[in-house]
């Protein structure tokens, strides 16, 4: 049983998304399923990082696919398909967080000035190193989590997802120059924040 | 603080900043055609102040795809995900994609509707249809009644009271005249009483 499913995931790697909609369309299982199995990772991880909750973030990544799957014939191919997927879950993660905005979303200024010094080349990771390098990612990871939404979205998809500006245009529906302003200064309240905290290196 | 030396904020550096900092950032990012690129480089090597700003960004957007590109941090969906959520999706009702599919939806519910009841009233009219209707009009009918029983009672003491104000008023005179101007008067004020009551309210409630 499994061989065969991993038999028949195996030939639907080679498909592109837009076949495999096409696939799903004309009623075939496989092909929907092979789409989840590709998107459900960068979606969950994406909608996990807009609403830090890891149980809300699953309830929502089904409820994309679940809009997904009822919107798959007015998917058009000449988009790519992971930018119309993040769309969606951009739209699902907006609305969720409109409903229960319960998140800390300012960068607190008044934080203790603990001093870091973290060196930010290391060829070979010894254990100090990784584990230097485990602080270092939670403490980035931290400061992104505390952006306003506005800021951490494009923050998480540029940097996470590795969109493009117009790709982010595109899912966030703001203006090119918006997401190339907001981005420029997302990036610099996390720089003033990286210094007011003395964490150098970045 | 310890920190600082490592950056050359443009406050720092006091000159004044040529390149817009969203612009270094779009550089950065890949976002600039190709002409714009080679002419952001020629600038970067003669101005000190861009090339400064150029590092900072540099270092930050390293850090931050560190520390977001590698997803291995996050949760991992679990195992069987896949199939349950596409299960989900192909189960689900609001999953009918075409409009047309929901149409001949309604029409299939509407037809199979209509034989069943076609069918009901074929199979023993007195007994599928006539005892539910039956078992319907029964609580309707106990409620009618009640009604009326209402209406019968209040007539009653209507005509109670109107015996006992007749005879209040005929058999003993000075008492039953009192008797009944008052009874009059008060019939007479209820009215207005109502009216004012109610004026009053209105007007309380628009102000």
């Amino acid at each position: 049983m499994s061989t065969s499913a991993s038999a028949t995931a195996l030939h639907l790697i080679a498909i592109t998304d837009s076949d495999l909609v096409l696939r799903a369309i004309a009623g075939r299982e496989d092909g929907f399923e092979e789409l989840v199995r590709r998107y459900q990772r960068p979606i969950a991880a994406y909608v996990y990082r807009m609403v830090g909750d890891y149980d809300s973030a699953l309830d929502l990544t089904q409820e994309v696919f679940i809009k997904v799957y009822a919107s798959l014939e007015r998917y058009r191919p000449e988009y790519k398909f992971s930018t119309w997927i993040y769309k969606i879950a951009h739209n699902a993660a907006v609305d969720h967080l409109r409903r229960y905005s319960t998140r800390e979303q300012a960068l607190v200024s008044d934080c203790e000035g603990t001093a870091y010094d973290l060196p930010i080349e290391s060829n070979r990771p010894t254990p100090e190193q990784e584990s230097e390098r485990r602080e270092r990612r939670a403490e980035i990871e931290a400061v992104v989590d505390q952006l306003p939404p506005a800021y951490r979205e494009l923050v998480v998809l540029r940097h996470s997802h590795d969109l493009s500006y117009d790709e982010i245009a595109e899912v966030t529906a703001l203006p090119l120059g918006t997401v190339k302003n907001r981005l420029f200064r997302a990036r610099e309240v996390m720089r003033q924040h990286f210094l007011q905290r003395g964490i150098t290196g970045i | 603080m310890k920190g600082k030396s490592f950056f050359v904020t443009s406050a720092d550096a006091k000159v004044p900043v040529c390149c817009k900092g969203e612009e270094i950032a779009a550089y950065l990012d890949g976002e600039l055609v190709e002409a714009s690129r080679t002419e952001f480089e020629q600038h970067f090597k003669e101005c000190a102040s861009c090339a400064a700003q150029l590092r900072e960004q540099k270092h930050l957007l390293c850090a931050l795809d560190f520390a977001l590109g590698d997803e291995r941090s996050l949760p991992l969906p679990p195992a069987n995900f896949a199939r349950i959520v596409a299960a989900h999706a192909q189960s689900d009702m609001r999953g009918v994609r075409a409009s047309s599919e929901h149409k001949l939806a309604l029409w299939l519910c509407a037809a199979l509707a209509l034989s069943s009841a076609l069918l009901i009233g074929g199979a023993g009219l007195g007994e599928s249809v006539i005892v539910p209707v039956g078992a319907v009009m029964k609580p309707l009918a106990t409620i009618m009644g009640f009604f009326l029983n209402t209406l019968y009672n209040a007539g009653t003491g209507l005509v109670v009271i109107s015996r006992v104000s007749a005879n209040l008023l005929f058999e003993s005179r000075p008492l039953g005249l009192v008797g009944s101007l008052l009874l009059i008067s008060a019939l007479g004020l209820l009215p207005r009483l109502i009216i004012s009551y109610h004026r009053r309210s209105s007007s309380a409630r628009i102000t």
